[in-house]
């Protein structure tokens, strides 16, 4: 029995030893997960709000499009997506390995909020576009003062499952050379050989992260529920 | 004996929903200041005449005319047309995400571009006044909160 106990302390320690000498490193690599994530999210939000919006348009032509675009990147990986803009685009045009991130993880989280969004606005009574209209607002005035502002907050909860999924997706860009979380701790796991304490170490920083992430989606959903 | 000005007037409207003939050579005036109260059975058709005057539906055949002027979806631009209408849903359909008093200023300020300041003033006796107030209550339910800070 002592034994056993002196194991895990043994394994503490040096679980604590090795996170708290590669911190630094560390941190340096959860300020590029941020802005990698935080970057592609707000271009991912703004995507899935247009092809929401093209999804639900009356004109075909506009939906077909949408419906495309969503079949093409919600049926292939994130990683081919983000190695085709980078590797497979090398003839055309260089992106460095950040924006090529970027770029890969908007457009791959903005197919599902756009799939998200869509659901949203479609759950809005019917009758609300039509008391926009019948007080003389454009479809456009309606869509942007009544039925966007009443489908967000439906779709926080989901749009805050969405964010938490493409945070940890960026881990996906340490492949093409970003050092973020994940890139810091297989670099340091292959130069100590110590594989599984580094991954435990980055395993705690996305738990940290996705933490607050979701105390702060359910303060947000909080402050909804009471003005709803 | 003071006749006033005709604000509405209906000839001949036909509404049908796939078979159903709901509306049948609908004639009906409406004179300035005029309140008139439509009777009728479950399912008769007085929403679909609503809707039908405030465009939210179209009419298959007959005239509609507001203030003397035939109005027709093809040739008039219907949010305008809306702007000169008042209407209240069976259902309310009131904005569930804005106050009672921002239910009340959403169209004058944002469709008719009144001063939002001059609107909160207007705003203010209504919604002490009118009982429709009290409907719109049950909706919102931080409402008392906007009575005590307005
Ligand atoms: N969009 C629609 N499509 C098909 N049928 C409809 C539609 N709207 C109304 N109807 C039908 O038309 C008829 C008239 O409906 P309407 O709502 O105008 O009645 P109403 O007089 O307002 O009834 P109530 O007193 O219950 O409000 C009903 O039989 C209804 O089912
Ligand atoms: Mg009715």
């Amino acid at each position: 029995m002592p034994q056993f106990l002196d194991k895990i302390i043994d394994s503490v320690s040096h679980f604590w030893s090795a996170f708290t000498s590669s911190y630094d490193l560390f941190l340096e690599g959860l300020w590029l997960t941020l802005k990698l994530s935080a970057a592609s999210l707000l271009i991912a939000f703004v995507i899935g709000l247009f092809f929401a919006i093209l999804k639900i348009s009356k004109f075909k032509p506009l939906e077909w499009i949408a419906d495309a675009y969503i079949w093409i990147i919600r049926g292939t990986p994130l990683i081919v997506q983000i190695f085709v803009l980078y590797y497979g685009l090398v003839e055309f045009i260089i992106i460095p390995p950040f924006w090529a991130g970027v770029i890969g993880l908007a457009i791959h989280s903005g197919a599902y909020i756009a799939e998200i969004i869509r659901g949203a606005i479609q759950s809005i009574d019917k009758g609300q576009m039509e008391a926009g209209s019948s007080l003389g607002m454009t479809k456009f005035q309606t869509m942007r003062r009544i039925i966007l502002p009443q489908a967000f907050r439906r779709a926080v909860p989901s749009l805050g499952n969405q964010f938490i999924i493409g945070i940890k997706d960026s881990s996906l860009v340490s492949f093409i050379g970003a050092q973020e979380l994940f890139g810091v701790s297989s670099s340091l796991g292959s130069n100590s050989f110590d594989f599984l304490t580094f991954y435990i170490v980055v395993a705690v920083y996305y738990l940290v992260i996705v933490l607050v992430l979701t105390a702060v989606v359910n303060v947000i959903e909080k402050r909804m529920a009471k003005s709803d | 004996m003071l006749t006033n000005k005709e604000i509405l007037r209906v000839a001949k409207l036909n509404k049908s929903f796939g078979d159903l003939h709901v509306l049948k050579d609908i004639d009906l005036a409406v004179d300035e200041s005029d309140v008139v109260v439509l009777i009728g059975a479950s399912g008769s058709g007085k929403s679909t005449l609503l809707r039908c005057l405030n465009f939210l539906e179209f009419k298959d055949n007959g005239a509609i005319y507001l203030e003397d002027e035939k109005i027709e979806k093809e040739t008039h631009n219907l949010n305008q047309v809306r702007q000169r209408i008042g209407m209240v849903f069976q259902h309310f359909n009131l904005f569930p995400h804005k106050t009672v008093l921002e239910n009340i200023i959403e169209a004058p300020i944002h469709v008719k571009k009144y001063l939002r300041n001059k609107q909160l003033k207007k705003g203010k006796p209504y919604w002490t006044k009118s009982d429709l107030v009290t409907n719109m209550m049950y909706i919102h339910r931080h409402c008392l909160e906007v009575k005590n800070n307005v």
